[in-house]
């Protein structure tokens, strides 16, 4: 192998790090510096191959009621916290905010609903039917002052999603009105086998 | 330096296999001096004047190589699909980015320095493996969407300078197919707003980046600097080239409804793309018509091919703007042509593949023509027949089927190996 090939070889391969170590470092600024802020939810759950299981998160501030949009337009979420620490969108804004403010950059999906490059949260294998069952979800996100989010942390039922506290799935408690082998339907009294 | 590795002349593989042995005795003999016969093995690589034990063996090492890698890479995908709880963020980034450096390290060493070019490619590719799986990690640890067309992108990036780098068939392979990935996950933000055509846009699409695909490894093909990748860029792109005609074969994909074929506004990056691939191909065309008549070789099959890139380069624009309610029958008449033209295009990948003495291209070939027998068959009988029939009178087609291109292709292959053409 010449020289100037084998300079090529070692180039890419460190080219790969570089470009993945500047994924990450994206990432993190984010996570580090960006004002975090609590959204409410509605998590669907199905599976990636190649990343594992995961849910799909349907956000309440994507909702861009009767406006007439264009899929693929962009949109400023300015948000403002409600007394009971979830942030709402104040307006929608096609012209990026003061930076000053609190906003998220959303695109115009299929749906005509925002997407914030946020609407994956992944998790371990067979935990996703906890999510989708729990009464609650709010996503605690991190948003830079250019809107890009990043997540960081699942609120399930007012607790941050700990895959390794869970054990076992779900299951109601037997009820003894209930016929051998059957079980009631889930409430909102019951808990996380093993959850925090 | 072997110059002439693409051109083995009129005996092939037998005449390769008999020749250095008939040169030792040439040379023994006086015919030839130790110099000439030095020049005359200098045309042909190692590998091709090897015994054919001896290739059967390297063919095996590379089967074993690959299935390895494809196993290991499996299990890395899905360790850190399933597993991702286990670790923490910073152990979990730091395994994925060692395992990529090592395993490129590995790679580098086997083929480079201890000369095993099989399983050091394999290792190659295994790291390759492994960064796309490290880029998929970093999506998955920072819940990047899972359907973001930049990790696609930024994995063939990653890939495209090893495709070039080492001259290794897998890597081409690898790098091709996460060239149509990442075109493909970017495909739906193209096409936001079309209404109605998705599928059509989307098979004219991968048509003129297959034919670009294909054009290229042609004209690698008349380059000695870049033949070594010909092969691959060819059947990739004649592969998907194939396929995306087939799709638009289907009535039910140009049903058009009144009006065209494609409603509604693409964005514009996808434009350029199309315009700059379409222009590219013909530029490629004619270069490599060009090059093959610089070459001094016979023009005719290679005019043919080019021509008939052409012609399906057009179908594809034409389709993609055309009106498609002519008089009600737009649709029927599009699907007429489009059938036409698959049945001339796998036409021409037979004769061709026979006249070049390619076997995969007559393999290929025979698979479509298949492919599309069954396809239509379906197509049409599921409305007209019932069902315990049609798949009673399917069974009995593709067991007679199989038994005629199964006797076809045994006499295709033997003619060609008769004719000592390369692979």
């Amino acid at each position: 192998m010449s020289l100037p090939l084998k300079l090529a070889f070692w180039a890419t391969v460190v080219g790969q790090i570089i470009l993945l170590l500047a994924f990450i470092a994206i990432k993190e600024n984010t996570l580090r510096t960006g004002a975090s802020v609590l959204l409410q939810t509605v998590p669907i759950d199905p599976l990636s191959l190649l990343q594992g299981e995961y849910v799909v998160l349907d956000y309440e501030i994507a909702d861009l009621g009767h406006r007439v949009v264009r899929p693929g337009e962009t949109f400023y979420v300015e948000l403002f916290e409600t007394p009971d620490g979830v942030w709402v969108a104040s307006q929608y804004l096609s012209e990026k905010p003061d930076s000053d403010r609190v906003f998220i950059k959303g695109t115009v999906g299929p749906r005509s609903r925002l997407e914030f490059g946020i609407d994956t949260f992944f998790i371990p294998e067979g935990t996703g039917q906890i999510i989708e069952r729990a009464r609650d979800v709010k996503v605690m996100v991190a948003v830079d002052s250019s809107g890009s989010a990043v997540i960081e942390d699942l609120i399930v039922d007012g607790q941050p999603f700990d895959p390794r506290k869970i054990t076992q799935p779900l299951r109601p408690p037997e009820d003894a009105n209930q016929p051998p082998g059957q079980v009631r339907p889930l409430s909102g009294k019951d808990e996380l086998v093993g959850g925090g | 330096m072997a110059q002439n590795s693409s051109n083995i002349g009129p005996d092939g593989e037998r005449f390769l296999e008999r020749l250095p042995s008939e040169l030792s005795r040439w040379e023994a003999d006086g015919v030839i001096t130790a110099e000439q016969s030095q020049a005359i093995r200098a045309r042909y690589s190692p590998a091709e004047l090897a015994p054919r034990s001896a290739r059967a063996r390297g063919r095996l090492v590379t089967g074993l190589s690959i299935i390895g890698v494809v196993l290991v890479g499996l299990g890395v995908i899905f360790f850190f699909a399933a597993n991702w709880d286990g670790i923490d963020r910073w152990p979990k980034l730091a395994i994925i980015l060692a395992s990529i450096f090592l395993a490129h390290g590995l790679g580098y060493y086997l083929r480079y320095h201890r000369d095993y070019q099989r399983v050091g490619s394999a290792m190659v590719l295994l790291a390759c493996i492994i960064y796309g799986a490290g880029v998929h990690l970093v999506g998955q640890v920072y819940n990047v969407d899972v359907n973001d067309p930049r990790l696609m992108l930024f994995w063939f990036l990653g890939v495209l300078p090893l495709v070039y780098i080492v001259k290794s068939q897998p890597i081409q392979f690898l790098g091709l197919v996460l060239f149509f990935l990442a075109v493909g996950f970017r495909l739906p933000g193209w096409t936001d707003d079309v209404s109605r055509g998705e599928a059509v846009l989307g098979a004219s699409l991968f048509l003129i980046l297959g034919l670009f695909i294909l054009a290229l490894g042609r004209m690698k093909e008349e380059i000695a600097a870049f033949r070594p990748y010909s092969e691959v860029f060819e059947l990739v792109g004649m592969i998907t080239a194939l396929g995306a005609v087939f799709v638009l074969t289907f009535k039910d994909v140009l049903s058009s409804d009144g009006g065209l074929f494609v409603q509604g506004d693409t964005e514009i990056a996808f434009r350029i793309v199309i315009v700059a691939a379409g222009a590219l191909t013909l530029a490629l065309v004619l270069s490599t018509a060009w090059l093959h008549r610089r070459n001094e070789q016979s023009f005719t099959l290679n005019g043919i091919e080019g021509v008939a890139i052409v012609v399906l380069l057009a179908a594809a624009y034409v389709v993609m703007g055309v009106d498609g309610d002519l008089d009600g029958n737009g649709d029927v008449l599009f699907t007429v042509v489009f059938n036409a033209l698959l049945a001339l295009a796998l036409l021409g990948v037979l004769v061709s593949g026979y006249l070049r003495g390619k076997e995969a291209w007559v393999n290929i070939g025979l698979a479509f023509i298949g492919i599309n027998i069954i396809a239509r068959y379906f197509e049409y009988s599921w409305d007209l027949l019932d069902r315990s029939l049609i798949f009673v009178a399917a069974g009995v087609i593709l067991l007679l089927g199989g038994y005629l291109v199964e006797r076809g292709r045994q006499a295709m292959l033997d003619r060609i190996r008769m004719a000592g053409g390369r692979r």
